[in-house]
């Protein structure tokens, strides 16, 4: 009796393990596949299911709200939402492609691996859609991969800019804003003189750090300089060269303000939410930082924050607007067989009701014509000023993490880091980044 | 005769039924654990790519990137400091947690027992976050403390900024995580040691330190064995606290252990077959140090020297 007990104990528990190893939607996948989508009078698509996967890190309410309104307009599809991380889209997307279960619709980052899953098919392309139309003609390069697949809509547009605190920069006798190099310096010293901690600076964080510094270097010494204004396309294909002098030079400005002592106490360990943190606190006066962090900088009860565009221009020459493309909506290698369902889902989020997350997020809108497209987008006022004066300059660059290869990228965070921490120089950037390249094209396959 | 024959038959039957109730999870071990492993070993000797669809055998080259890379040897000696510090420190305070339970009263001891076992069930990355926190320079409450107490600004340490301390920091971490579980494992091995052993060192004479010595070390060698083991890798696998904690590595890469490594390789850089060889080394620096400590601790242990 013992005997049969345990042998069916036994059989039950291996019946589950198999059980569990079925892969969901495996009795859907095998039914007929007369009722899975369904047309109505007008023939358009309003049964079936649908698989997406979106960010939730910034408007996190933003998903149900589309959820909601998508369920509510068409109750007869199955919508399967899964949630992402907008700081590491990749943690999500992987396993998703190397199972060859990439969703519907997902949300993606500008950077070039999903350039590359797009030349390999595995990102549909997505021009034609309404979206895709009207976005800036700068958002369309950035989200073209090599190969020409125009493979996403960004959910905004975004530039770095300065952070400072009205009341500090009153009380240090600064009447205006820096508009280039000397007259930023000019600033630190008066705030420091006057008792301020001058500038933010998050050491601990080599991603926050490969926003800033290396992209106004960058910005001016090798797009508005005039050395080498395509230097993105170059280096794409893996055998660029960056030890010359003018790269040598990105990160000199840099260096003198960590020499001059502008940078907070205790920088070396602070990381991006401390920096912000402390300038909202009154701690420190000024900080650079991406336009999507103005949410986070101009708080209520915080400190007296004003935004202005980025002062790294030599005294004569132009400032430099930084463009920085948002996270994107895309259409994966279809996963439930049913494109123009995706499709449909697809609009609704990236531009039909892309209000709803603008609202909640307050990006500045990707179109070309805000009025037209999205009337009702609520934008700070401070940051629009900012925005339309960045927008205004005649040279523009791109931000390094979308301009670098994901390789290459990495290499310039670690040696930005290193530089800002001392533990090398800026002459040292070949170093750090042309073996990143033969590794990048190590990758290529 | 017939009572032997009936154990034999016994015997055998429990042997059957034991093996056919371990067989489900020795198949789930298998499939989830062993057959991934070797795959993993056999994608390192490949240009494996998620969104390729042949993988290509390239020899050695993933192993002499990895050995390459600037970065090999630091992280190498940054894993080598927290297998130390954590194994170490690990150990001492969860004897003395263990000693504290076992010589409190029952109701005292019960309560401890509670406390000191709290932080397990809390997820990695909270505690990461948490002692990010604690060990925050400007607002953290352990810099707080030694600003109360006198130390003067300038001299506060940069705990998560300073290289020198950026281990010992994750290693606090760590060692808060788990010193409630294995202090339990020390005082159960406590409960365990005869009585008459302590009775005969009080009557020649030894004084508390020499009885911990002489009586509770050496018979605690079994469950020193086991914990050192069991923490060695733990430590080599320790990835979310040092990432949470240093936000991806700290800075200069002195946070960043050989399993964050092989992580934001494989999630930051796609380099997929470097990020392989990497866990595939891990793996094997764990099974040759845990051999190398098992030999060593298992003479060590009462019967085996």
């Amino acid at each position: 009796m013992k005997k049969v007990l345990a042998l069916g104990l036994v059989f039950c528990l291996l019946a589950l393990t198999v059980a569990g190893c079925v892969p969901a939607g495996t009795a859907a996948q095998d039914a007929p596949a007369a009722d899975a989508t369904a047309t109505d009078a007008s023939g358009d698509v309003t049964k079936g299911e649908l698989n997406v996967a979106i960010a939730a890190d910034i408007a996190p309410d933003s998903v149900t709200e589309w959820t909601k309104m998508f369920n509510a307009d068409y109750p007869d599809v199955k919508l399967n939402v899964m949630l992402e991380d907008a700081s590491n889209y990749e943690v999500t997307i992987e396993p998703l492609v190397a199972a060859n279960e990439l969703p519907d619709v997902v949300g993606i980052g500008c950077t070039d691996w999903f350039g590359t899953l797009a030349d390999k098919g595995y990102l549909l392309d997505v021009s034609g859609t309404l979206g895709w139309e009207s976005q800036l003609d700068v958002l369309k390069n950035m989200y073209t991969s090599r190969n020409g697949v125009h493979f996403a809509v960004a959910n905004g547009v975004e530039t770095e800019l300065l952070y400072y605190n009205i009341d500090q920069f009153e009380a240090a006798g600064i009447k205006s804003v820096p508009t280039n190099w000397d007259e930023f310096l000019d600033c630190c010293q008066k705030l420091k003189d006057a008792g301020f901690q001058p500038l933010a600076v998050a050491g601990a964080s080599p991603n926050n750090l490969g926003h800033s510094f290396i992209s106004f270097g960058i910005a001016h010494e090798i797009v508005a300089s005039g050395f080498d204004p395509d230097w993105n396309t170059k280096a794409r294909d893996g055998e660029y060269d960056f030890s010359t002098p003018e790269w040598q030079a990105v990160l000199n400005k840099a260096v003198v303000l960590r020499d001059a002592g502008y940078f907070q106490r205790g920088y070396e360990s602070a990381d991006l939410y401390e920096c912000m943190r402390a300038v909202t606190a009154g701690e420190v006066a000024m900080t650079f930082q991406g336009s999507y962090q103005t949410g986070n900088l101009l708080v209520e009860g915080g400190a007296n924050i004003g935004i202005t565009t980025v002062p790294w221009n030599d005294k004569g020459k132009d400032q430099v607007g930084i463009v920085i493309a948002g996270d994107g909506y895309a259409m994966g290698k279809n996963s439930s067989g049913n494109v123009d369902l995706a499709t449909k889902f697809f609009n609704y989020v990236s531009f039909e009701h892309a209000d709803v997350y603008q609202n909640m997020s307050g990006t500045i809108p990707p179109w070309q014509d805000v009025a037209k497209d999205m009337p009702n987008a609520k934008v700070n006022e401070k940051l629009q000023a900012a925005w339309d004066a960045s927008n205004a300059l005649s040279v523009k660059s791109l931000e390094p993490q979308q301009a670098f290869t994901a390789i290459v990228y990495e290499q310039v965070k670690q040696f930005v880091q290193a530089v800002i921490l001392g533990n090398a120089e800026p002459s040292q950037i070949g170093d750090y980044l042309n073996p990143a390249q033969k590794e990048y094209l190590a990758t290529l396959n | 005769m017939k009572k032997t024959r009936q154990a034999c038959y016994y015997k055998g039957v429990w042997k059957w039924n034991g093996a056919l109730m371990a067989f489900p999870g020795i198949v789930l071990i298998v499939v989830f654990i062993i057959v991934p492993f070797f795959m993993n070993v056999g994608y390192a000797f490949t240009d494996y790519n998620t969104a390729s669809d042949v993988p290509n055998f390239v020899g050695l080259a993933n192993f002499r990137n990895m050995a390459n890379d600037r970065d090999f040897w630091l992280v190498c000696t940054n894993t080598l400091k927290l297998i130390l510090t954590y194994v170490v420190g690990g150990n001492v305070i969860a004897i003395l947690l263990g000693v504290m339970i076992t010589n409190v009263s029952r109701k005292f001891g019960n309560f401890i027992k509670t406390a000191i076992y709290f932080p397990q069930l809390l997820s990695m990355v909270v505690v990461g976050f948490l002692w990010r926190i604690m060990f925050s320079y400007n607002n953290g409450p352990i810099n707080h403390f030694l600003g109360w107490i006198g130390v003067p600004a300038d001299l506060l340490p940069q705990w998560l900024g300073v290289p020198a301390l950026i281990i010992p920091s994750i290693s606090t971490a760590l060692i808060w995580l788990i010193a409630g579980y294995y202090s339990i494992i020390y005082h159960a091995g406590m409960m365990n040691i005869p009585m008459s052993y302590y009775e005969v060192s009080a009557i020649e004479g030894a004084n508390k330190w020499q009885e911990f010595v002489h009586v509770t070390l050496p018979f605690l060698a079994p469950s020193i064995t086991i914990n050192t083991v069991l923490l060695t890798v733990e430590s080599l696998s320790a990835f979310a606290v040092p990432a949470s904690m240093t936000g991806g590595g700290g800075p200069g890469r002195y946070g960043t252990t050989l399993a964050l490594w092989s992580y934001t390789t494989y999630f930051n850089n796609h380099q997929y077959g470097k990020a392989i060889a990497i866990s595939v080394i891990l793996g094997l620096f764990a099974v040759v140090l845990a051999f190398v400590e098992l030999k060593i601790l298992l003479k060590k242990e009462i019967g085996n020297s």
